[in-house]
């Protein structure tokens, strides 16, 4: 049995989407949260806010995945927002040194 | 440990140790397949017990764990199906050592990313590539990284330094 993510993205606003991850971020599962961030990563999309409160673990190929986002935001002007990283997930940012390379929004995220 | 700008982290040995006091020892045969990854996390949660880690580094250990075992299934069986075998095990301290805790990883391969010098790379705070990424999240949280090229594959061998007495009293326990 392959574990999966379950992913769901929110249009908040015109051009804002907030992608919800819930799961294990690994080399088997990092291609789905690809799938699902590669369509918004346009010029249409303003801004992109990435929930991980539901994620207990991210290896580097999840890190891979969310610095495609970075580049994205670095190219386009747009902002590319991770919220809800809980202190495992946090850690392997930190340890990557791509903590404050990212925009981390280091309050839970909103679920108005 | 070693310098990364000195001796690459990942070193070459010659022939795995044999005299070691090998305490709490769990073996795994499996296929690289994504299911794998739960049966790891479950020895290296039994196995950080048993050393008596703290969360932060159990959690740290996983994330080598997960990386190496990541990078022969994709780097050395190409994302196709093939042979590892793991085996952990606390080595006790002994004269000037302090106690570790290891994990072997046994894959029948040929060794086509270990000493990539991109694998070896700093993420590049500029540019921001993840080339190399998964080796410097190792890096960061091993002890030490060793590699044993065999006529038929290679061992990869992650070790864990273990603080205190603690450890080796439970995997005695175990």
């Amino acid at each position: 049995m392959h574990a999966m993510l379950e992913i769901t993205d929110q249009e908040r606003a015109k051009g804002a989407h907030v992608v919800t991850v819930k799961g294990d971020v690994t080399i088997h599962t990092s291609p789905q949260l690809r799938k699902a961030l590669k369509p918004l990563l346009t010029a249409a999309t303003k801004e992109v806010r990435v929930q991980l409160d539901g994620v207990g673990f991210m290896d580097s190929s999840g890190i891979a995945t969310l610095v495609e986002g970075l580049q994205w935001a670095r190219e386009t002007g747009g902002r590319f927002v991770l919220s809800g990283l809980s202190e495992t997930v946090r850690d392997v940012f930190e340890l990557a040194k791509l903590d404050t390379v990212f925009e981390i929004d280091n309050g839970s995220a909103s679920h108005d | 440990m070693a310098s990364l700008h000195h001796t690459p982290f990942v070193q070459a040995i010659a022939a795995p140790d044999s005299s070691d006091e090998r305490v709490g020892r769990i073996a795994l045969q499996m296929n690289c397949r994504s299911d794998c990854i739960q049966l790891l996390r479950a020895m290296v949660a039994v196995m950080t017990a048993r050393a008596g880690m703290a969360q932060l580094q159990r959690n740290r250990i996983a994330l080598a764990v997960d990386e190496i075992y990541a990078n022969i299934a994709e780097h050395a069986y190409d994302g196709r199906a093939g042979h590892v075998a793991v085996e952990s095990f606390i080595r006790s301290a002994a004269a000037g050592t302090d106690a570790e805790l290891v994990f072997d990883f046994r894959d029948y391969a040929a060794c086509n990313w270990c000493h990539d010098e991109q694998q070896s790379a700093a993420v590049q705070q500029e540019t921001i590539t993840p080339g190399g990424l998964g080796l410097r999240l190792v890096q960061a949280v091993a002890n030490r990284c060793e590699h044993i090229p065999l006529a038929d594959g290679n061992i990869w061998r992650l070790g864990f330094t273990i603080d205190t007495e603690y450890g080796e009293q439970h995997a005695c326990d175990a």
